[in-house]
């Protein structure tokens, strides 16, 4: 009875080595046998993907901040791909920009891949990294080009179609932030207050319980939060007939399912041992 | 010297507040250019920004301090990205863009994916019921945990409505009364600074 006791209590210390196995293998698993675990869209992505479809009906112009990294493109990148799947889908115009230093080659790499049939210059426009967000987003609410002489590319604003009908926020139909940081909230500060502009934001699960006074506040349309609700929004592209194929947010979440219920498990055994341990010692 | 340039701060510090007030083409006109001053100043201090890391990486080089190596890779990363941008531009395809995709893109992730370790281990060591607190957060946790994956669906949808009630009601009120606090002292400090009471902005403890 003893060495039972004391094999419970040793469920408390459990070595970090087998929990590191062990989601490694949670989160590998299932992309070789998957378990087919339901999505199932849940009102916040209803939301997201409403509003970002009638901006993209609406023949003005989307505003698409990404402000994420490589670190983030696991959870953000399917958010951003999604976004501008959705707004090229529907016949929209996208402008594009971002306020991290390594958002532009994220940017330019989703980009590339979902405006393969549509026209630079035209029907989008990457108009690169900027310092400073609050004061570009401020001058943005004037003039775009107090700020933006060139795109990303160093063609003048002037020579773009596309920027030929963007002159201030007033001419676009919503601004989509994807991210990993706080920038959102300066888009509420500094554009979406003082402008009255509408904005959707797309955050990883960490940074998005911070936003949900916003969200309640309406001063964010719509917050799509982490991998999960990625999914979910890839689920309503998939049934609008905007994306043919699972993306890679629908097919993590097996993954994602496993690993949390790892977590949980290693949390429950180690309570189970920390009680054991505690009555051995009384 | 020192009152000079608190009156620049107080000046410029009450326009940039004021702005927001007064409706009027002149001070948007004003607003706009001083918004593009700090633009270009900002650009200046990442430039020296980048004078200082590498300084800083060249001291560390020369006097062989501890991790030395790590200091000439941060260097030569550095060196090699800045040319690459400067000689090849930075467009899709060329060596900056490479730099970005086949270096710092898998760098960058691996490093946030070890994260996913590191929490799982914490999660498990800081989870214990040791009070009535701690046994509150650890059932908050795991109903979040498990409801904001599919996992949490086939549980019942009442664990996902559960958990989102936990995240739009208790976490969004203890985050609002977060953001006020921090708004409240945000906004002090600015005025502390802009009146002058504060400077320990200008160095040497503001005298």
């Amino acid at each position: 009875m003893g060495a039972l006791r004391d094999r419970v209590a040793g469920l408390a210390a459990i070595d970090r080595r087998v929990i590191f196995v062990v989601i490694i293998a949670a989160v590998i698993l299932p992309f070789y046998v998957p378990l087919g675990l339901k999505v199932t869209p849940g009102p916040g992505s209803r939301r997201f993907f409403d509003e970002v479809d009638r901006a993209a009906r609406s023949g003005r112009p989307v505003l698409v901040s990404v402000d994420f990294g490589p670190d983030t493109e696991a959870e953000n990148g399917q958010m951003l791909k999604g976004v501008l799947d959705h707004v090229f889908g529907r016949g929209g115009k996208a402008v594009v920009l971002t306020f991290q230093p390594t958002g532009r080659g994220v940017a330019e790499r989703y980009l590339k891949e979902a405006g393969r049939a549509k026209i630079e210059g035209r029907d989008y426009v990457f108009l690169g990294y900027k310092p400073s967000p609050a004061n570009v987003m401020l001058n943005m609410g004037r003039s775009f080009d107090l700020d933006f002489t060139t795109d990303a590319h160093g063609t003048p604003l002037g020579d773009l179609p596309l920027m030929r009908e963007v002159k201030s926020y007033a001419d676009l139909s919503l601004i989509v932030a994807v991210a990993n940081n706080a920038i959102p909230r300066f888009w509420i500060q500094f554009a979406v207050e003082p402008f009255k502009v509408p904005l959707v934001t797309g955050l990883t699960g960490t940074m998005s319980p911070q936003f949900y006074p916003y969200l309640q506040a309406g001063q964010t349309r719509a917050l799509l939060a982490g991998m999960q609700e990625a999914a979910e929004y890839e689920a309503l592209l998939k049934e609008a007939g905007l994306a043919s194929s699972p993306g890679l947010a629908l097919r993590g979440m097996d993954s994602q399912s496993l690993a949390h219920a790892a977590i949980v498990l290693f949390i429950v055994l180690g309570n189970i041992g920390y009680l054991a341990s505690r009555r051995r010692k009384r | 010297m020192t009152l000079v340039l608190r009156v620049v701060v107080l000046v410029f510090g009450l326009f940039m507040l004021l702005q927001f007030f007064l409706v009027h083409p002149a001070v948007s006109w004003l607003s706009g250019r001083l918004n593009q001053w700090t633009n270009i100043v900002l650009g200046a201090s990442l430039f020296l920004g980048v004078v200082s890391l590498g300084r800083a990486q060249v001291r560390t080089i020369s006097k062989k301090a501890a991790g030395w190596g790590y200091a000439a890779v941060t260097l030569l990363g550095l060196i090699v990205t800045v040319l690459a941008g400067f000689i090849g531009g930075v467009e899709v395809g060329g060596l900056f863009q490479k730099i970005f995709d086949h270096l710092l893109f898998p760098l960058e992730a691996m490093t946030f994916a070890l994260l996913a370790f590191y929490i799982a281990s914490a999660s498990f060591r800081a989870f214990r019921v040791r009070s009535v607190e701690a046994t509150v957060m650890l059932l908050a946790a795991v109903i979040v945990i498990l409801g904001r994956v599919p996992l949490g669906q086939i549980l019942g949808s009442v664990w996902s409505d559960v958990a989102r009630f936990i995240l739009e009601y208790p976490n969004a009120g203890a985050k609002r009364a977060m953001t006020i606090g921090v708004g409240l002292g945000a906004a002090a400090m600015s005025i502390k600074v802009i009146l002058g009471i504060e400077r320990t902005y200008l160095g040497s403890g503001g005298k």
